[in-house]
């Protein structure tokens, strides 16, 4: 059982890593083209193929979850919680002073925000049960 | 919620890790469980009696009431 959950923990890291890298590669290849592709079509196409290694990314974040146990994914659900409400919180906030004059924030940058928030909480969620 | 799991694994002197293995959790949730920081799910502690062929009452007690 023990070995199973290590190789579980193991094919998780490897493979979100190895997604995420893909995604990068295709991000620094294939945006600076997408302006200048033409049809329009080849454009949505172009611009959406990042995606794909992100839907793996999540597919095997799924996996992982389905492989943990009750304590486990008790810290992802408090992890993911606190993202999402702060997500929301610094998004809105942002958005009310981009009325007062402060640069739009690209939606693009909602992702990272997620992930960044995700990763901190993770952490904490842990420790308080260390 | 108190429990008396530290003192059972002990009496059978068997690890954390051990006691994780044979439930199927990490050993980071038995530590949780016995050091006060985490209750278990029916489930788990139905578990934890089987292993230790005792009733669930005899392993995890209610705090004492405040009032």
């Amino acid at each position: 059982m023990a070995v199973d959950r290590r190789a579980a923990r193991r094919r998780y890291r490897t493979r979100f890593i190895a997604s995420m890298s893909v995604y990068a590669v295709l991000v620094v290849l294939l945006l600076p083209l997408v302006k200048r592709i033409e049809p329009m079509w080849a454009k949505v196409v172009l611009a959406l193929v990042p995606l794909v290694p992100i839907v793996v990314a999540i597919s095997e974040m799924l996996r992982f979850v389905a492989s943990l146990d009750e304590l486990e994914r008790r810290v992802q659900f408090e992890a993911v919680s606190a993202a999402l409400i702060l997500t929301c919180l610094v998004t809105f906030a942002w958005g009310l002073l981009e009325i007062a004059g402060l640069p739009q924030l690209r939606v693009v940058m909602v992702l990272p925000l997620f992930c960044l928030i995700y990763g901190l909480a993770v952490w904490a969620a842990t420790r308080k049960y260390a | 919620m108190n429990n008396r799991l530290r003192v059972l694994r002990a009496e059978r002197n068997w690890s954390q890790a051990e006691l994780a293995d044979a439930l199927g959790v990490s050993r980071q949730t038995i530590n949780a469980i016995e050091t006060g920081k985490y209750d278990p799910s029916l489930p788990l502690a139905f578990k934890l009696a089987q292993l230790f062929a005792t009733s669930i009452e005899s392993i995890f007690m209610p705090d004492e009431d405040p009032a």
